[in-house]
């Protein structure tokens, strides 16, 4: 699933998460699937908690992290393609 | 109803009233919370969530088929129902009694049961666990040898309370195969083999067998490399939840998706509340001293 900067977006609430030394450890209360993400990933899941826009999100993590916009850009929607392909992030 | 007679015992703070002789178990007098029972099981269950090449769980039941020894039918955390296969032996049908089907009964319980050996230190106790054959309760005994107290060998069951992760004790025994016995300068003829074929015995540890839960400080992992040298590291983040969820009895057999969703948070409470560490050894020579004092010296 490819997202793009305009669309907003939202984490899949039916997902259980706890925080572990700054990673998550979820787990799918529909299907008992366990996921695993790290700081980044942690991060990201955070930022939609509630509807967020993409860009708005890389706007976010570039100030966070000191990171240069293309490289925030290409982490970003390789982790969205990821968490979106698991149905973990959905478009609104 | 039937008249058969009823050994009570008192083990994972259970008062446990069985048809079944446990001599592993501490006896007790007490009103029994937990029915261990010769009956029919069920060959299936009604709505499984859960189904494996032997096993079936669902919202409070679980069922478990043995080939040969038995089928054990738990319910509702508070009773065991065995179907004995005939020309079963009374030591096996125990193994998978104390082990799976008991298991399955402290999880229904939501408790936490670890796989592995839990050791007092000071007023406080450490976990070991790993995989079966790895030597956790060799390393169990070389504390017991040098005179601390045990709360467990094999099933070690977390329960939280107040807050707090407590390890609640099990049974005054420690497994040992036989070779290990003569390490200990032991015999082991003079221990019970626990099963016919097997040179593995069960060696009772009354006189230092601590009876009280005590809360948790760390688990530790132990687990073989090939080179040479005693490893020592801190596990952190998702590998920590992973790490304690793998070494749960037989975790697979959670059952029902309520009680996983339970066991996830639980898991994640006794994360945040202790530590874990992994302590790795070569695959030859196994020197439990050595492993010994280097948890005592990590846990000062």
């Amino acid at each position: 699933m490819k997202f793009e900067l305009e669309d907003i977006i939202k984490r899949d609430p039916e997902m259980l998460s706890s925080n572990m030394d700054g990673e998550t450890v979820m787990m799918s209360v529909e299907n008992g699937e366990y996921y695993g993400l790290n700081e980044i990933g942690t991060r990201i899941w955070e930022l939609s908690e509630n509807e967020i826009k993409v860009n708005d999100m890389i706007e976010s993590l570039m100030e966070e992290y000191d990171v240069d916009r293309e490289t925030c850009l290409a982490d970003v929607m390789e982790f969205l393609e990821e968490l979106g392909k698991k149905k973990l992030i959905v478009k609104v | 109803m039937n008249n058969r007679k009823l050994y009570k015992y008192s083990a994972f703070g259970l008062v446990i009233g069985s048809e079944i002789e446990l001599p592993e178990l501490l006896s007790s007098d007490i009103d029994t919370e937990i029915k261990i029972e010769f009956g029919e099981t069920p060959v299936e269950l009604q709505n499984p969530i859960k189904k494996g090449l032997r096993f079936q769980a669902a919202e409070n039941e679980f069922l478990l088929h043995v080939d040969n020894v038995a089928s054990f039918y738990v319910k509702n955390g508070d009773s065991i129902t065995i179907k004995k296969k005939e020309n079963a032996d009374d030591d096996s049908v125990r193994l998978f009694l104390l082990g799976s089907a008991l298991g399955a009964l402290l999880m229904q319980r939501d408790m936490i049961p670890m796989h592995g050996s839990t050791v007092k230190i000071d007023d406080y106790c450490i976990v070991i666990t790993g995989v079966s054959g790895v030597g956790k309760s060799t390393l169990a005994a070389q504390f017991f040898k040098q005179d601390y107290q045990i709360l467990s060998d094999d099933v070690s069951a977390i329960k939280l309370e107040n807050k707090q992760a407590f390890i609640v004790p099990s049974y005054p025994q420690i497994k040992l195969w036989a070779d290990a016995i003569r390490k200990f300068n032991d015999n082991p003829g003079s221990h019970r083999k626990l099963r016919d074929n097997i040179e593995k015995f069960g060696i009772k540890i009354h006189k230092q067998y601590y009876t009280k839960p005590l809360p948790v400080k760390a688990v530790f992992i132990l687990n073989t490399k090939n080179t040479e040298g005693i490893d020592f590291d801190e596990v952190k983040g998702i590998e920590k939840f992973n790490a304690l969820r793998r070494n749960t009895y037989r975790f697979q057999f959670v059952d029902g998706l309520n009680k996983q969703k339970e066991h996830f948070q639980t898991i994640n409470q006794i994360a945040s509340l202790i530590k874990v560490y992994r302590i790795t050894r070569p695959r030859k020579g196994f020197n439990a001293e050595e492993l010994k004092n280097i948890i005592i010296e990590k846990l000062k």
